[in-house]
């Protein structure tokens, strides 16, 4: 029976999983900035197309006829499911127990790590898409969006952004004077030090 | 092994406390269960609230005692989301520093203000998820309310006691596949309609099969809207006069 060397092999692995994350964190840097473009260019035509024919529907594309629906991203990064893949071998290897006692443990160790990285990245590609859904652009009605809206809804719409809005800008201030505030309580007490 | 001191510990819920009733006298004016609490707002900010977004959504117009009783539970029932918030946010914390200031005693070691803010900065922020969601659908079922109040009254003046409504969607790519469904035809255009008695008037869950009127989500935008009698939509989903004794519902069911 031929010899595998699995650290080698674990090695590799874990290089891989380090150039996967950099590749994922570039490619979804660049997406998001296209997204934001494209998105500034559309509001400009909106704006542009409301602007020049106030009060009537016009026939320049909204959002809807010229992007498909989102769909929520998916990896197009190759070196993702050939992760899963290696994981799903040395998985397979572990369970049939061909190997040493002592490797038998080593390898679960390091199959617990790299799926505790994978969970970990992610975790991290969610938590940035929830601060990025926070942040919504602000709502602009153009013709063709505020179709059988009525005057009053559209005041109303109007008026809930802007309340929300309001609050959570002053909501940030205070939140911020709180956590310095109970800070300096703490400093009071003479348990904290500066870094 | 003591952690905080008492003195502390109240000092740290009035700043706390503070910073959740600022933020519901903002959102709610002025209430009675806030009014000793003697926090300073400017005027425009305490005029503009859920009550002005209610009568806006009314369309600006005096509310009958019935009209003023459901703003009135709107007010009450936002404050008591805030008030269990509030108090879940102070006690939580309370309980991480008190945690911090413990094992900085035993262990002599003074805690680095930077671990001590991110501690708090953790606990605010989830305080500020959970207070977005109140202030969003709280506001949308104020605003939907209203709408649906008013276009209730409307119908009531032309002997309709069970109007016809649909919802506007805003159609972005923020737009929601529920409201896309629930609302829309298949057509992605045409609103769906619905009697005003067959609407879920509670929060939406996941899986009905009828929109509620309370929004289907935090931050919906659909809004309702009657259609009357003899009235349908064109080809682009706009509301029109069709023909006398044209009945859109019907047509819609009918295929």
């Amino acid at each position: 029976m031929s010899m595998i060397d699995y650290k080698s092999k674990y090695m590799d692995l874990k290089a891989k999983f380090l150039s996967t994350v950099d590749l994922s964190y570039r490619l979804g840097y660049e997406a998001g900035l296209k997204d934001s473009q494209a998105d500034q260019a559309q509001q400009q035509m909106q704006q542009q197309a409301a602007m020049s024919q106030p009060g009537m529907p016009t026939e320049s594309p909204s959002i809807e006829d010229t992007t498909p629906a989102q769909e929520q991203p998916k990896s197009t990064n190759p070196n993702e499911d050939e992760l899963g893949q290696h994981i799903e071998k040395l998985e397979s290897m572990v369970a049939k127990g061909e190997i040493s006692s002592s490797e038998v443990q080593e390898l679960k160790k390091t199959l617990n790590d790299i799926k505790s990285l994978q969970i970990q990245m992610n975790l991290t590609k969610s938590m940035d898409s929830i601060k990025h859904n926070h942040k919504r652009p602000a709502l602009t009605l153009s013709p063709k969006l505020q179709a059988n809206l009525s005057a009053p809804a559209k005041k109303a719409l109007t008026l809930q952004e802007q309340i929300v809005g309001d609050i959570f800008s002053k909501w940030e201030k205070d939140a911020s004077s709180t956590t310095s505030g109970i800070s300096s309580i703490i400093g009071m007490e003479g348990l904290t030090k500066k870094d | 092994m003591h952690g905080l001191h008492s003195s502390s510990k109240d000092q740290i819920t009035r700043l706390v406390e503070n910073l959740f009733d600022k933020t519901a006298l903002r959102f709610l004016g002025d209430h009675p269960k806030l009014k000793h609490k003697k926090i300073p707002l400017l005027g425009f900010e305490a005029g503009l609230g859920l009550a002005a977004l209610f009568v806006q959504s009314m369309n600006n117009r005096w509310l009958n005692n019935i009209e003023q009783d459901v703003l009135k539970g709107l007010v009450d029932g936002s404050l008591s989301y805030i008030e269990v918030l509030k108090n879940k946010t102070s006690n939580d914390i309370i309980q991480k520093v008190d945690g911090l200031a413990r094992e900085a005693r035993i262990s002599g070691e003074k805690i680095p203000e930077s671990e001590l803010n991110k501690a708090v900065q953790e606990e605010l922020s989830k305080a500020t998820s959970h207070l977005e969601m109140i202030l969003s659908s709280e506001s949308t079922k104020s605003r939907n309310l209203g709408m649906a109040m008013d276009i209730t009254r409307a119908a009531a003046i032309d002997g309709e006691r069970d109007p016809i409504v649909g919802f506007a969607v805003i159609r972005d790519d923020s737009t929601c596949e529920v409201c896309i469904k629930l609302n829309l035809m298949p057509d992605g255009v045409t609103p769906r309609l619905y009697r005003m008695s067959e609407l879920s008037a509670g929060y939406y869950k996941r899986g009905d099969t009828k929109p509620s009127l309370l929004g289907n989500h935090p931050r919906c935008r659909c809004t309702p809207f009657n259609v009357p009698s003899d009235w349908g939509f064109t080809k682009d989903g706009h509301i029109t006069f069709v023909s006398a004794g044209h009945d859109a519902l019907e047509e819609q069911r009918k295929d």
